[in-house]
């Protein structure tokens, strides 16, 4: 099940929440939020939700025995007597990785390996089980050691109710597509939380926004930019490469991004605060900078379990070297079980390591807008690989963006369609910037009589590491004077009548996308 | 105070979209009904041309297999209130976001939705975009040419002629044949069709000949010819056959307004067509389907009545008859002579009287009903014509072997 789905839409969410915010109880409503979390899986994955459950109750284990003990031989989160972090057993915490990474390596790479060794060794010596992907995976697996870890390091107690535990592995908003949480950052919430008015709004606004993002620009973008990867790099030219590349980067940054924000929207509506996992990445003027702003919650998570252990920056040059290159290797790993993924990680390895070496100094000198061009070929570039993960397929693709197949290769300009998707593109384009957070800066500045801060800081306005996404779409201000306050109050109701529109123009998008006439010829 | 009422009013709308369809069906359940304009309590569609899915049955083994989940996403699709204009309402809008593109290029025609293969002309005609030919329609012609060769030389007392029709798909004068960089035109149909065909098979290529037949005398919203240039060719064929020329006198307005296939199919009904027909008496002819004698579409009853119909859905079809396997049409006038075997499709049903006309006895096999079975060698030996008439649309051929696999073996 999806959210974008009308399943999801227009069955699975409003039945959710009509029994959460009726259920009494905290207990009560986390014990329902595990099982409709369950439910979701298993729709998508009737066999695979067994393997979820086994990795809970793993996880759950493992999270016991991993933590530090304090005085009372309990385990205890916090420092230990001499101030410093406490830690718990190793050898729980080995087992825990060995177990999360042998399940994951499992489904997720077996075929992968399969054909390394296979072809290494010139026949069958290692058979290719062609398992079925179990979906989400790769979030919740990761989500889980996240928490052993966290534990093992004292940063958290372990949750000793499994079920609280299973919420938070499967908590379905998140379940999917992240954003990644850390245990640390609900670990309060799973009891304390209040399901407010305020928030139950503040999280519908962020998920009509995500919606928006998914159901009207990712999947329009998509539309132009399967034709193209269809068609191939001979029949589209230069014009149609291009076009169709620009469309898949847009297309995967509102995907993700606005799974990102309905996730967090569902959360909030629950009384969850998650953090921001996008913070308009493609205003960055250094690739540095974009893995600061893009899918943050992966890459602290590499950052804080597989970089800092490895040594991070406090290093010689060629041990950093090498902790990026591991870490970039396993990120691109992580995203798929191909060697063009390895190969992407390795480019924004390699990008990453000239930045922090060779021309970093050159970017912070340069005009503004030599950093976002520089960034901007960068990214899209890299999504080729990312995107076209058959060689066949994706040479010719970049044969054609370099021009040797013409303007239009073999179609003809009207034939490519590409020129049906600008207004598309302007919007998108548009939409990737904090131009609404500029603007709501300024209104709400202009309302409470002050001076407007700057949106385009890496951090924006709000630090992205403990404030949430639904800050972006909740228009509030202490208005300075009454005049301003009746003028902000007729903003608001606008923004939300934009935030409905977006929503009914979202669903009618879904609904129409199970458009099937009875067409007897089509070919 | 302001900040609870904004908010309550947020949640209650957005539970108002969210809740459209469990908030329908289950009053609709309990009794309660719903004005027509909600569209609730409809089991089909006739924008999409089909039923809509019902309630999908939970099973252990549906569950396991994916079919419910697939079944339960359309059942809450497809009722969806107001489904028909949701899904034109959206259309409307991804068709002014292409219009707003096309506004510096200023091409003549323009998608009616992204990913459409319709597109509208600002001559005001809805069409489909030229195809571009592809192995199916190269094996769909080796098919029928093999079949119609063989069943001339199997029968060679029986006189056969191949109508193909070029159609608004194939001509040069579609709106979008200019911007095509290869399409399935005249030149194709020639190379795969005519020029494989056997002496002893008479072919008639029927070629949209100016740009103004292609705008006046085919419809605006649909691919089929009005009852005029149907007639052309009849009179074509008839040239050949020495069949009756027909008095075209008097032609009336049998349908005000209808929405044709490419309206239906490419969304956008802001264009509509009126059905005309020639008050001919066909007295002399009686329809029979499955052995029974029935009215043939609506016209024989229309005209009985004197009545014309203001809107309908699927006009040419309901009026002149549908894609029914089997229609035999038996003609009394004792100086008609002859079985004439017509196979046709859905622009057949236009000139079956006319043709049935001629004949003591015209059967009409339209193999794009999956119910015709039966190879056309079986069809002839069963119904010995004098005569073989087919007429057909090669641009549709694969659907053809995809509907009736059987027919052309």
């Amino acid at each position: 099940m999806v959210f974008s789905s009308s399943t999801f839409l227009f069955a699975f969410m409003p039945l959710f929440f009509a029994a959460y915010f009726a259920v009494p109880g905290r207990k009560a409503k986390n014990v329902l939020l595990l099982l409709a979390s369950l439910f979701f899986y298993a729709w998508g994955e009737p066999v695979y939700i067994l393997l979820m459950l086994a990795s809970i109750a793993a996880n759950w284990l493992f999270g016991l025995k991993a933590g530090p003990k304090g005085a009372s031989g309990r385990h205890a989160a916090g420092a230990g007597p001499d101030g410093g972090a406490r830690k718990g057993s190793k050898g729980v915490l080995l087992l825990a990785v060995a177990f999360n990474v042998a399940v994951i390596g499992f489904f997720k790479y077996e075929g992968f390996v399969a054909g390394i060794v296979n072809g290494a060794a010139g026949a069958a010596v290692v058979p290719d089980l062609e398992l079925p992907l179990p979906i989400g995976i790769s979030f919740y697996t990761l989500q889980a050691l996240s928490y052993v870890i966290d534990v093992y390091r004292g940063q958290v107690a372990p949750q000793r109710n499994v079920l609280y535990l299973g919420m938070y592995v499967a908590c379905f908003p998140q379940l999917i597509a992240g954003p990644i949480v850390r245990y640390s950052t609900i670990q309060e919430q799973v009891l304390g939380r209040k399901e407010t008015l305020a928030g139950a709004a503040d999280g519908m606004r962020l998920f009509a926004v995500g919606l928006a993002k998914k159901a009207l620009l990712a999947n329009t973008c998509a539309i132009l930019a399967a034709k193209m990867v269809e068609m191939g790099g001979p029949e589209i030219g230069a014009v149609g490469a291009w076009a169709g590349l620009v469309a898949y980067t847009f297309q995967i940054f509102f995907d993700f991004s606005g799974y990102s924000d309905m996730a967090i929207g569902l959360g909030r509506m629950m009384g969850f605060t998650y953090l921001r996992n996008f913070n308009f990445p493609y205003v960055s003027r250094s690739i540095t900078e974009f893995w600061r702003r893009w899918h943050m919650s992966l890459s602290t998570f590499f950052r804080d379990y597989v970089y800092i252990p490895l040594g991070g920056s406090r290093c010689s040059v060629p041990r950093h070297v090498f902790n990026i290159m591991a870490v970039w290797a396993i990120t691109g790993l992580w995203h798929g079980a191909a060697w063009n993924y390895v190969g992407w990680g390795v480019y924004y390895g390699v990008l990453l390591v000239c930045e922090k070496y060779l021309w970093g100094g050159l970017l912070k000198r340069a005009p503004r807008i030599v950093g976002h061009l520089y960034t901007v070929l960068v990214f899209t570039f890299g999504w080729s690989f990312f995107w076209i993960t058959d060689p066949a397929q994706l040479v010719p693709y970049w044969q054609a963006m370099a021009g040797a197949f013409g303007a239009t290769g073999s179609s003809t300009f009207w034939e490519l369609t590409a020129w049906e998707y600008w207004p598309v593109f302007a919007v998108c384009a548009l939409a990737s910037t904090p131009a609404l957070p500029w603007a709501k800066e300024r209104l709400v500045a202009w309302a409470e009589g002050r001076l407007p801060r700057s949106v385009f800081a890496e951090g924006g306005t709000a630090n992205p590491k403990t404030d949430g996404s639904e800050s972006l779409c909740v228009l509030s201000a202490e208005c300075a004077t009454p005049a301003r306050t009746a003028a902000f109050r007729v903003a608001q109701a606008a923004w939300d009548l934009c935030l409905v529109a977006l929503l009914v123009l979202s669903a009618m998008s879904i609904v129409s996308g199970s458009f099937n006439p009875f067409i007897y010829f089509q070919f | 105070m302001y900040e609870r009422i904004r908010n309550i009013a947020l949640v209650a709308v957005a539970a108002c979209v969210l809740f459209c369809v469990i908030g329908t069906k289950v009053p609709e359940k309990l009794g309660v009904d719903f004005p027509e304009w909600t569209g609730v309590g409809l089991d089909k569609s006739s924008l999409e041309g089909r039923k809509y899915q019902s309630p999908p049955k939970p099973g252990i083994r549906s569950a396991l297999s994916g079919k419910f989940q697939t079944r339960l996403e359309k059942y809450l699709a497809d009722h969806v209130p107001m489904r028909d204009e949701v899904l034109l309402k959206n259309a409307a809008l991804q068709r002014s976001c292409i219009a707003a593109a096309n506004t510096p290029f200023r091409f003549d025609s323009y998608p009616t939705f992204f990913d459409s293969i319709y597109v509208i002309n600002t001559r005001g005609v809805v069409c489909r975009s030229v195809r571009t030919p592809t192995e199916k329609h190269s094996e769909a012609a080796r098919a029928l040419v093999g079949a119609i060769n063989r069943a001339a030389d199997a029968y060679p007392s029986t006189r056969f002629v191949f109508d193909i029709i070029e159609g608004t798909y194939s001509s040069r004068f579609n709106p979008t044949a200019k911007y095509s960089s290869n399409y399935l035109g005249k030149q194709w149909i020639e190379e795969n069709y005519v020029n494989d065909l056997n002496d002893n098979v008479t072919v008639v290529y029927d070629e949209i000949e100016t740009e103004n037949e292609f705008f006046t005398e085919w419809f605006s919203t649909d691919h089929h010819w009005k009852l005029p240039r149907a007639l052309k060719t009849y009179d074509s064929i008839g040239a050949i056959l020495g069949w009756k020329k027909v008095p075209l006198n008097d032609k009336f307005t049998a349908i005000r307004k209808w929405h044709g296939s490419e309206a239906r199919n490419g969304l956008y009904m802001d264009l509509s067509d009126s059905l005309e027909d020639y008050p001919i008496d066909f007295s002399d002819l009686e329809c029979f389907i499955n052995g029974k004698r029935v009215d043939r579409g609506l016209r024989e009853k229309l005209l009985r009545n004197n009545q014309v119909i203001d809107s309908i859905p699927y006009g040419n079809r309901s009026y002149f008859g549908g894609l029914t396997a089997t229609v035999t049409w038996k003609n009394r006038n004792k100086h008609a002579k002859g079985t004439c075997l017509f196979v046709e499709q859905s622009y057949g049903p236009y000139v079956e009287r006319y043709i049935a006309s001629n004949y003591s006895k015209t059967i009409c096999l339209n193999p794009v009903n999956k119910k015709v079975e039966k190879p056309l060698m079986r069809a002839i030996e069963e119904y010995s014509p004098d005569t073989v008439v087919i007429q057909l649309n090669v641009v549709d051929a694969p659907g053809l072997i995809k509907q009736s696999p059987n027919f052309l073996t």
